[in-house]
């Protein structure tokens, strides 16, 4: 299914705290990174509802990306602890139902870490490429 | 005038649904007074509904063959409201989760492969029995259905109000409030250290059963049974389906396991502790909704089932 044309849809959660500041610092750093992620900003890495990211992968993102504080900094106190437990299992209710767990990643990057930001995606995009598209695009598997 | 008819239609199910219109007990008869029931399988020698003239009729159980394709669009043809009864037809129920493998895994697993089975030739069924479909459907897969009323079995009380409630001309609708709402359960502080199964623990009889570490699909659940589960001190496990503004009870409840550990993380169990103390997550969050899920059923990629082949 592969063709030289495809490129990996990622929709990243930034939280508004850190990781979008950090993608803000890879872009005024001039950073360079792959143009594959639509960002969405959250007000917190915990904002993001565990449908949210099955919805995406449902239309045919190929990949999710959550990005939020380091622990310790999260503005809310612990919303970054509870995401990491709900992407673990997240992660294993995609392997059960048959979707590459590796299409989610959680990543902590500060505001500082611009640089983080711009690695970051590009393992991602990376991985993601070897991976191959969504299974679920084109109509499903065959 | 005559009586407004009641067909009630079984496809893929245990036919605890039809046993749960019996249980309205004293109720039975006056609904009985009010309503001629033409068709209901496990009380009369009928193959098929009546041809016309069936005010109501229920459905219960998801749609597995192509047989049971048929007769949900002559029920639909030929009733004026059409209502999804039971959590099988709403959401595919238990036999929802054969949907985790596909229909030769099914074939294989219950002609061949299990113990008790002598099929030396090893024929699978495939004349006179109508072919399976791929994957187990609620019935809105296929057809409009005007009312929903979910459960396993669905309560007698509700039952009985949805049929006084079609008699009179009314809307039916269940309040959107979750499980946890009619729980008397007392809800006090988020502590849960470790998720323990139910069974293993000595049970506070006072206390919230998901604060105590069991698996409650209390807060994931559409209400309307007046928590009857957790009132017994069972966990609840999910059978009236999503409320109206959860569309995945799986991803809502990992949402709400995620907030209901411990604050103090020095206090919290490890993520990779937490998926080990829930040994089987698709069974257990979406013990009644697989069919309805947001993926529906298990994607069979080449790609993980080898990963999967690999780790095992």
């Amino acid at each position: 299914m592969t063709n030289k044309s495809w490129e990996p849809k990622i929709v990243c959660f930034a939280c508004r705290w850190c990781s979008y500041a950090g993608a803000d610092m890879a872009g005024t750093s001039r950073i360079q990174y792959p143009p594959n992620a639509r960002v969405i900003r959250v007000n917190c890495s915990g904002r993001v509802d565990p449908n949210f990211i099955l919805r995406a992968l449902k239309l045919n993102a190929d990949g999710v990306l959550i990005a939020g504080c380091h622990f310790g900094d999260c503005h809310y106190v612990s919303g970054n602890y509870q995401t990491s437990r709900r992407v673990a299992l997240l992660k294993e209710y995609l392997k059960e139902i048959g979707i590459e767990p590796e299409r989610l990643r959680l990543e902590w990057i500060s505001a500082a870490e611009g640089q983080k930001f711009a690695e970051t995606m590009k393992a991602f995009v990376n991985e993601i490429k070897l991976l191959g598209p969504n299974p679920l695009a084109n109509g499903g598997p065959e | 005038m005559t009586k407004p008819t009641l067909a009630v239609e079984t496809l893929s199910i245990c036919s605890g649904c039809e046993i749960a219109i019996l249980d309205l007990h004293q109720a039975l008869p006056g609904v009985l007074d009010a309503i001629d029931l033409k068709y209901i399988q496990v009380l009369m020698d009928f193959r098929e509904p009546p041809k016309e003239g069936v005010t109501v009729g229920f459905v219960s159980g998801g749609v597995r063959n192509e047989e049971q394709v048929e007769l949900l669009h002559k029920m639909r043809e030929r009733s004026t409201i059409l209502v999804a009864f039971g959590a099988c037809s709403a959401f595919g129920g238990i036999p929802g989760l054969a949907n985790l493998h596909t229909k030769d895994e099914l074939l294989q697993e219950v002609y061949i492969d299990t113990v008790s089975t002598v099929n030396p030739k090893g024929v699978i069924p495939h004349k006179v029995v109508p072919p399976l479909l791929e994957e187990v459907h609620p019935i809105s897969d296929f057809v409009k259905v005007d009312y929903v009323l979910p459960g396993c079995p669905p309560p007698p009380k509700l039952i009985a109000e949805l049929v006084t409630c079609l008699l009179e001309g009314k809307e039916f609708r269940l309040e959107p409030k979750t499980v946890c709402d009619q729980c008397p359960l007392i809800k006090d502080e988020k502590s849960v250290t470790n998720f323990i199964r139910w069974g293993t623990k000595k049970i506070d009889p006072e206390r919230c059963l998901l604060e105590q570490g069991f698996q409650c699909l209390g807060p994931v659940t559409q209400g309307g049974c007046e928590a009857r589960c957790p009132t017994a001190l069972a966990p609840c496990r999910g059978c009236f389906g999503p409320t109206e503004n959860v569309h995945d009870q799986a991803a809502k409840m990992i949402g709400a396991i995620g907030s209901v550990v411990v604050q103090d993380p020095t206090k919290a169990p490890a993520p990779e502790q937490i998926v080990k103390e829930i040994p089987d997550l698709i069974g257990t969050y979406l013990r009644f909704s697989l069919a309805a899920s947001t993926f529906k059923k298990a994607l069979h990629t080449n790609v993980v089932k080898t990963k999967k082949g690999v780790k095992a």
